[in-house]
């Protein structure tokens, strides 16, 4: 049957009908679009040009005083850094203990996640500004209860480490990573938990069997495969993050970018161009996030989808 | 004394009772096919043996070790066990060398060139040494599943067990696995396989056993229990498997 089809196709190959003069699909409505999309974008090119409001010069100046930069890097880039390892780090934890067959674990990572979805995090960071109040001996790290066992065994002295004013804790850029922390934590949970759970069964299965501990499975199997489910919302989160350090106002903490500039634009009576310049720092930063999104997930991307691994590329080049 | 040793297992999932008292070993050297029909429980009693499932009721002896105690310590007893399943499980985030060396160098705790020549040695074994670097998504179904034979083999297990390792296969790459299986037997590999390949139990079993509903129904030579079983229920079972155009005219 195959090769009948075959000799009839080759056969007939000289009576061919001759080329036709295809006509491209015609597509006005893009033309439309394009037609309006250029005004519209010349219009806006004309108004950041010649609107004398932007200040071009006083928004660059602006952007390169001394205490603005230094905001950016510590205020803003350092806090961001700082709150989403601590974001990260606790997110995957209460994502296992929230996973694990223990109730009273899951019970609790449970509560952590309400608690802190439930409150606002400008409120979350004025409230850390406050908490100093809670611990005015000082947060001292040792025997829990030391004084009340002393007592009751009749001895004197105490058994702390080491102590530390709380006022030093709860103040400043230590509030700040502490509540934007622990804020994303209870988000990162979230998304932790969805990208562990996303990995098929037979995983866990295939490790165990191989005699790997419980934790081996999850650390060396289960979260470098959760990882590309995780990546992509936690690169969000890591914009978010970026973004909401502008809240760090409410602890109180000055050495943050925003804060900086708005100082600025108060003193000279330029508000607007100070908007512009937040919005350039921000939109250099977060150009810079996607980047690096973008090879993270490639990294935890090996082995999935069609894109050959890098790995196997030379061996495939090379051999077979 | 028996490699593995079941005595009176029970399992069950909610109130589907699965397992209602198995007692059942395997020798040392021994290959043993459990063939059955669908529901049987046959894959629950393989995965009772590496206590994938844990079982309600009963003890499982592995070298003389009950498995089942809470105080036994269950990583080292599975390290003597190696097990195929029948979807494969590759690591999809590591290549083939990578899947066989994690667990050697993470629980074994060898040295990576160890590992390394250890995890070639196998897949060599299983005629993949052109596939070392390939990621388990660029092999067929039957390359992935000796990769996962050859996994389980550098962890230098005492038995191996195989959970329907052809069933998830295309018919043509079929061939290929039980080829592996056959020379493993040969070599002397201690095998428990869940299998619906009774061509390949009557060959290379030395024993059957016919699960039906929960229990043993049958167990012996495979000349007797395919060949010329005792029970109705396992010529009913075989009546339906053996298409006629799959049995060999002997």
């Amino acid at each position: 049957m195959a090769t009948d089809t075959q000799t009839r196709q080759a056969e007939p190959a000289s009576d061919r009908p001759g080329r036709i003069d295809a006509v491209p699909v015609r597509h006005p409505g893009r033309w439309v679009a394009i037609a309006v999309i250029a005004v519209l974008a010349a219009m806006l090119v004309h108004l950041l040009v010649t609107n004398k409001a932007f200040e071009w010069s006083f928004v660059f100046e602006a952007m390169n005083q001394s205490q603005v930069i230094n905001g950016f890097l510590k205020g803003t880039l350092l806090v961001t850094a700082l709150s989403m390892i601590v974001g990260v780090g606790g997110g995957v934890l209460l994502a296992v203990m929230r996973l694990s067959d223990n109730p009273i674990l899951a019970g609790v990572a449970w509560l952590f996640t309400w608690f802190f979805r439930s409150i606002p995090r400008y409120i979350l960071l004025f409230t850390m500004g406050t908490l100093g109040i809670l611990f005015q001996d000082g947060v001292a790290f040792g025997v829990p209860f030391d004084w009340k066992i002393i007592e009751w065994l009749g001895f004197s002295g105490d058994w702390r480490l080491f102590t530390l004013d709380a006022n030093q804790i709860f103040t400043g850029l230590v509030a700040g990573v502490i509540g934007l922390g622990l804020s994303e934590a209870a988000y990162m949970a979230e998304i932790a938990r969805a990208g562990i759970l996303s990995v098929d069964k037979g995983q866990a299965e295939a490790a165990e069997a191989l005699g790997m501990s419980s934790g081996k499975v999850m650390r060396r199997v289960v979260l470098p495969q959760a990882m590309r489910v995780i990546v992509p919302p936690t690169g969000n989160e890591t914009i978010a993050m970026l973004k909401d350090t502008s809240l760090l106002v409410a602890v109180p903490v000055i050495g943050e970018l925003f804060y900086q500039l708005q100082s600025i634009g108060s003193t000279y009576y330029k508000t607007f161009p100070i908007a512009v310049a937040a919005a350039l720092y921000y939109l250099a930063v977060t150009s810079v996030l996607m980047v690096g999104q973008y090879f993270l997930e490639r990294h935890f991307g090996r082995g999935f989808g069609n894109k050959a691994p890098r790995a196997a590329r030379p061996a495939g080049a090379g051999g077979a | 004394m028996a490699l593995v040793e079941i005595k009176n297992l029970h399992k069950s999932f909610g109130s589907n009772h699965v397992l209602r008292g198995i007692d059942f070993s395997v020798e040392q050297g021994e290959v043993v096919c459990v063939i059955g029909p669908s529901g049987s429980g046959k894959s629950t009693l393989l995965r009772c043996v590496n206590l994938l499932e844990k079982p309600q009721q009963g003890q499982v002896f592995v070298r003389g070790e009950d498995i089942t105690d809470p105080d036994c310590h269950l990583d080292a007893a599975r390290q003597q066990i190696g097990m195929v399943f029948q979807q494969f499980n590759l690591f999809p985030h590591l290549s083939a060398l990578a899947n066989c060396t994690i667990a050697q160098r993470t629980v074994l705790k060898r040295s990576p060139a160890e590992a390394d020549r250890v995890a070639r040695a196998n897949l060599e074994r299983v005629g993949l040494s052109d596939k070392i670097d390939a990621f388990p998504a660029q092999l067929s179904g039957g390359q992935q599943q000796r990769v996962a034979i050859a996994r389980a083999l550098s962890m230098d297990p005492a038995l191996m067990l195989f959970d329907e390792p052809t069933s998830a296969l295309d018919p043509e790459l079929v061939g290929d696995v039980l080829t592996v299986m056959r020379k493993l037997a040969l070599e002397g590999m201690t095998m428990l396989v869940v299998t619906h390949e009774m061509a390949f139990a009557r060959e290379v079993a030395d024993r059957v056993a016919f699960m039906d509903g929960g229990v043993i129904v049958e167990q012996g030579p495979p000349a007797d229990v395919i060949g010329d079983p005792r029970e109705e229920r396992t010529r009913t079972f075989l009546r339906r498997v053996l298409d006629p155009t799959h049995v060999e005219p002997t």
